[in-house]
């Protein structure tokens, strides 16, 4: 049985002007260790899929199990790291990675090393005490993993977490995540308009159709990590979503 | 610049005293008493023990509505912020607390409840919540959305909801909501007890009156004052130092 099913999901949004589909009987499974990516042009239900699968959202049509069960609230059991890093501007980077474990029942000692732990997974040592406002985006957005890793959830649900990053720092992060997917033997979801971050990241890349968000195809990205950006087997992908996305090449 | 915060606001207070001085001198009049005058008196009020005894019952009273105060709109406040039904209903209770005067509110209180604690109590109370209601209403809508879905998504207990997340922002809301109430609440315990107690600084202030010492009226006045920029700038703007703490370490 897959991690996560998802079964015939549809979900509409009221607004002024009526109704509006965004999501359109989308099923699709994960399973565990899977990497899996979802893309497609602003405004095709890719960040409202992930919030259905975090419990953000409780209603919609469909179906939605996480290891058999149904979903229909946030849990512990799946992590989600936002666009925006959300820390708490008031507490220090450990005390916001602690929020992690704030409810586990655990031991005071044990959440201390799990905090301790999973700040120098993403490599923030020596910034436990430091407030968020004195980090850099992509510190911030490390912070941010940190914490979602530190409540050992099942799935880790990535909204566009390097979104808002420099090129430079989102290659940076995105070769970090790798590493920590590895390390962690934790199966992840994640939405993104960056093609080539998908391609580099995923097993698999969900694309999306705007308006009603439907499948419109899933691409298997066969190719060895860690991948090389500018190879061809990399390129011929790229090509290959471009085009799905209805960007004709010349 | 630390030299300055302490040397320009005396440079200030001894031209104050200076100009008072020459308009007591030029003017020759007994209503105008010289800055000496003032000093003795202020000199004999604090030597006697009587200003430190009347503040002390002063402050209590202003304490007393103050605790009322800050628990019905810390209440109001916070449900008014979280539900439109509750602020639309409860806004022009607000609203008619900020625009009443007062001297209204004094002496409103003086003729129901006569000379007691309930009067200082009550007038107190009711000078102090609709600004301190009004200013959490405000804080409350302002606690981020965001945050909100962290705090379901680690499934945070109301106490940890409150800790982390609701106090934290509504911090500078109710420091400011106490600061303005708390210049009202002054002015209102003052009148009360000028028109119907027997004691604190008010009552002090009514006697002087009555006996045309000016002196007197002015040494009150400004040992009050004196007071109270001790409470807003000592008591509440350290209160305010300690809990924004976070806002001015310096970044790497």
């Amino acid at each position: 049985m897959s991690l996560l099913a998802i079964e015939n999901v549809s979900k509409r949004f009221q607004s002024s002007s009526g109704a509006v589909t965004a999501l359109d009987n989308v099923s699709l499974s994960l399973d565990a260790n899977e990497f899996v990516g979802i893309v497609g042009r602003s405004g095709c239900g890719k960040s409202t899929l992930l919030r259905l699968i975090g419990g953000l959202e409780p209603e919609f049509d469909g179906r939605i199990r996480f290891e058999g069960q149904d979903v229909h609230a946030p849990g512990l059991d799946r992590g989600i790291v936002f666009q925006e890093h959300r820390l708490f501007p008031w507490l220090t980077i450990s005390q916001n990675v602690a929020i992690g474990v704030h409810e586990a029942p655990l031991p005071a000692a044990e959440k201390h090393r799990r905090v301790a732990e999973n700040i120098a997974l993403v490599g923030l040592e020596g910034f436990d005490d430091a407030f968020p406002h004195q980090l850099s985006g992509g510190m911030l957005q490390r912070a941010a993993i940190a914490r979602a890793l530190t409540a050992r959830p099942q799935l880790l649900l990535l909204d566009e977490p390097f979104g808002a990053l420099d090129a430079f720092n989102k290659i940076y992060l995105q070769q970090e995540l790798q590493r920590i997917w590895t390390q962690q033997n934790i199966p992840m979801i994640l939405v993104t308009h960056d093609l080539e971050e998908a391609i580099f990241l995923c097993d698999r890349i969900v694309v999306l159709s705007p308006r009603p968000g439907r499948i419109q195809t899933i691409v298997e990205v066969d190719v060895p990590r860690p991948r090389d950006r500018t190879s061809p087997a990399f390129t011929a992908i790229r090509k290959q979503l471009l085009e799905e996305l209805g960007f004709a090449l010349a | 610049m630390q030299l300055s915060l302490i040397l320009l606001p005396a440079l200030f207070l001894v031209l104050l005293a200076i100009g008072w001085e020459l308009m007591a001198r030029s003017l020759a009049n007994p209503l105008v008493p010289h800055v000496g005058e003032i000093g003795s008196e202020l000199a004999r009020i604090l030597s006697d023990g009587s200003f430190v005894r009347q503040v002390l019952v002063t402050l209590g009273r202003v304490a007393l509505g103050f605790v009322f105060a800050f628990a019905v709109s810390l209440a109001v406040g916070i449900a008014m912020g979280r539900n439109r039904y509750v602020r639309q209903f409860a806004e022009p209770a607000v609203l008619i607390g900020l625009t009443v005067p007062g001297l209204v509110w004094a002496l409103l209180c003086v003729i129901w409840f006569g000379i007691s604690l309930t009067t200082s109590t009550v007038a107190v109370a009711l000078s102090l919540a609709p600004p301190l209601t009004l200013s959490i209403a405000q804080g409350v809508k302002t606690v981020s959305a965001e945050l909100q879905e962290i705090a379901a998504v680690y499934q945070l207990s109301q106490r940890a909801r409150l800790r982390f997340l609701w106090l934290p922002t509504l911090y500078p809301f109710l420091l400011n909501g106490i600061r303005i109430g708390l210049s009202m609440a002054w002015k209102v315990i003052v009148l009360v007890e000028i028109f119907g107690l027997s004691s604190g600084v008010g009552y002090r202030l009514n006697v002087e009156y009555s006996s045309m010492n000016v002196a007197g009226v002015l040494a009150w006045t400004i040992g009050f004052a004196a007071i109270m920029a001790v409470l807003e700038y000592g008591f509440i703007g350290g209160l305010e130092r300690r809990l924004t703490r976070w806002r001015r370490v310096a970044s790497v």
